[in-house]
């Protein structure tokens, strides 16, 4: 636990103490939020309005998290690698996989503030959750699901790219281009067919549609069925089980 | 008799088809301080990742205190070359960071962190960021993160990179004070001044050890000379000419200003030098000689110095 939470401390501290972290995770997604209901949803008809507003806060919540683990948990990683972290820790008897889960920790913690930042400006700018407190709860695992499989990616991005520059573009260009081919930053029903189907199967888009589907009763199509739901599981699981693995590989082995 | 605190025996690590490590043998009993010196490329980094256990040996045997390296690892505190404390993070939570890793609780974690940063002098500015420290500063810290009770094997990679020479005695004295008797030092570098703080030297070329003692036993026994340097108005090779007939036999080295060798016997050699380069109309600006060093041994060896052959 102490080497967990150490890692914890660290990291969740780096988030919130890092400008350019706070920027990406946090104001960008509010700076969309905005044009999304003052510019985007203008010619929206007024008894879709509310809707609208919910389903942008949501996917700005998304967006949130995408960056926040593809991208600040990359620069995590590759800043610890480059100023020579871990060649330090791997000479301590410290066991990689605690240090891992701290790592995701943070950003999960890190995820949570930026998630009650960016529904706390959408509830102002006028979105509503009519959701019972189960259908919150469901989401909220969603919204985990999400994390650990935006870190998964982060985790392969920050051990196998050795440039701490590249591997941070690498993060933003990959967040931001799934972004909007998957559907988060755009309405689902307006992508065409190829990108609706990769919609459904990349697993921050899928989750994002779930959510949106869990908390404002409609979307275009029904996510819910057993079969997506036990999809959404096992491909966050993979991608995060994948990060896990390919992070002890690269930066804790022993060259 | 003292335990072995490291025994290395035919170790060999290749990398892109070439040995880093050529069937190196060391043995470093436990309190020594042991300074492993040569130049970048000589495999000296390499030697200390292995025994840290963030490489792994090729073939041949690593043993630490008589167990592998990766069962040794609550015994070994290891400062790599590069600053590596987080630079976003006070002195002090990067110190309770580490108490942390090293697996004590929260409670003993309070109260070994402000004994550390007071051993390493930094009590004053514990709650400063990293980034506000000076070079000798962030040494020092990352000093406090190798003093915790049981460790017995100290790695110091090239620790004084980037120090000014006060910030460097410093550190050392530090060293000194702190570390308890029956501590083993290992120190790696390139700087014969820092080597010559050890009690045994290992000069290290290529992968191989290639002369070992005390910094005075070596320079006996492999007859390391004075070294003589002047400093002329005009450098050519007239001058050139009438310098290198006073050396004895090594090469004429080039120097910004003027030329080095070395001499058995700079007393004698010093005034002839002046009266015949000025005899020829050249004004000498400077001339001077030092004693020998770990540098020029290792010079002696290798007919190589320890600079231009990290070059």
């Amino acid at each position: 636990m102490n080497q967990i939470s150490a890692t914890f401390i660290k990291g969740l501290k780096n988030n919130i103490t890092n400008k350019i972290a706070l920027f990406w995770v946090i104001a960008w997604p509010l700076l969309w939020l905005f044009l999304g209901v003052f510019v985007f949803l203008r010619q929206v008809p007024d008894q879709y309005m509310q809707q609208a507003k919910t389903q942008v806060t949501i996917s700005m919540v998304s967006f949130a998290i995408i960056i926040a683990g593809m991208s600040s948990l990359t620069a995590n990683i590759g800043e610890d690698r480059q100023r020579g972290m871990f060649l330090k820790l791997k000479t301590m008897p410290i066991q990689p996989w605690k240090d891992s889960v701290g790592r995701i920790l943070a950003i999960l913690v890190f995820c949570f503030i930026a998630i009650a930042v960016i529904i706390a400006i959408g509830l102002i700018l006028g979105a509503r959750f009519d959701a019972a407190f189960s259908d919150i709860l469901k989401s909220l695992g969603f919204f985990i699901l999400s994390i650990l499989s935006a870190s998964g990616v982060g985790l392969i991005l920050g051990s196998v790219i050795r440039n701490l520059q590249g591997a941070i573009m690498t993060g933003v260009g990959i967040a931001v281009v799934t972004s909007v081919l998957s559907g988060i930053t755009f309405e689902y029903s307006v992508l065409p067919s190829v990108l609706q189907y990769f919609s459904r199967l990349w697993p921050i888009s899928a989750i994002n549609n779930t959510i949106i589907y869990i908390l404002t009763g409609n979307f275009a199509y029904d996510p819910l069925t057993a079969s997506n739901i036990l999809y959404i599981v096992l491909i966050s699981l993979v991608f995060f089980a994948a990060g896990i693995v390919v992070y002890t590989r690269y930066c804790w082995r022993a060259e | 008799m003292t335990e072995k605190a490291i025994e290395v025996k035919g170790l060999v690590k290749i990398y892109n088809n070439r040995a880093v490590l050529d069937s190196l043998d060391l043995s470093v009993e436990e309190g020594e301080f042991y300074s492993l010196m040569g130049p970048n490329g000589s495999g000296k980094t390499t030697l200390a990742a292995i025994i840290a256990s963030i490489r792994q040996a090729g073939s041949g045997t690593v043993k630490i205190f008589g167990v592998d390296p990766q069962r040794a690892k609550n015994l070994i505190g290891y400062i790599p070359q590069e600053n590596f404390s987080d630079p976003m993070l006070t002195g002090r939570e990067n110190i309770r960071y580490f108490t942390r890793m090293l697996g004590y609780s929260n409670k003993q974690t309070f109260s070994m962190v402000d004994e550390l940063m007071e051993k390493v002098g930094l009590s004053q500015e514990a709650d400063k960021r990293v980034s506000k420290y000076s070079g000798g500063m962030k040494k020092k810290l990352e000093l406090a993160t190798i003093l915790y009770p049981g460790i017995r094997l100290l790695i110091l990679d090239e620790p004084t990179t980037g120090l000014d020479p006060v910030a460097r005695r410093d550190f050392f004295g530090l060293i000194n004070e702190l570390k308890d008797s029956a501590t083993t030092i290992l120190l790696i570098t390139h700087l014969g001044s820092d080597a010559e703080l050890a009690t045994r030297v290992g000069l290290i070329n290529n992968g191989k050890i290639i002369a070992e003692g005390s910094p005075r036993q070596l320079k006996r026994e492999h007859g390391a000379k004075s070294t003589i340097e002047v400093e002329i108005s005009v450098k050519n090779d007239r001058v050139r000419e009438i310098i290198d007939g006073f050396n004895s036999g090594d090469r004429l080295l080039d120097t910004e200003k003027g030329y080095k060798f070395y001499s058995d016997d700079p007393a004698e050699v010093l005034p002839r030098i002046m009266r015949a380069v000025e005899k020829k109309g050249y004004e000498v600006t400077h001339i001077g000689s030092t004693t020998p060093s770990l540098e020029d041994v290792f010079y002696k060896l290798t007919g190589k110095q320890v600079r231009e052959a990290s070059a």
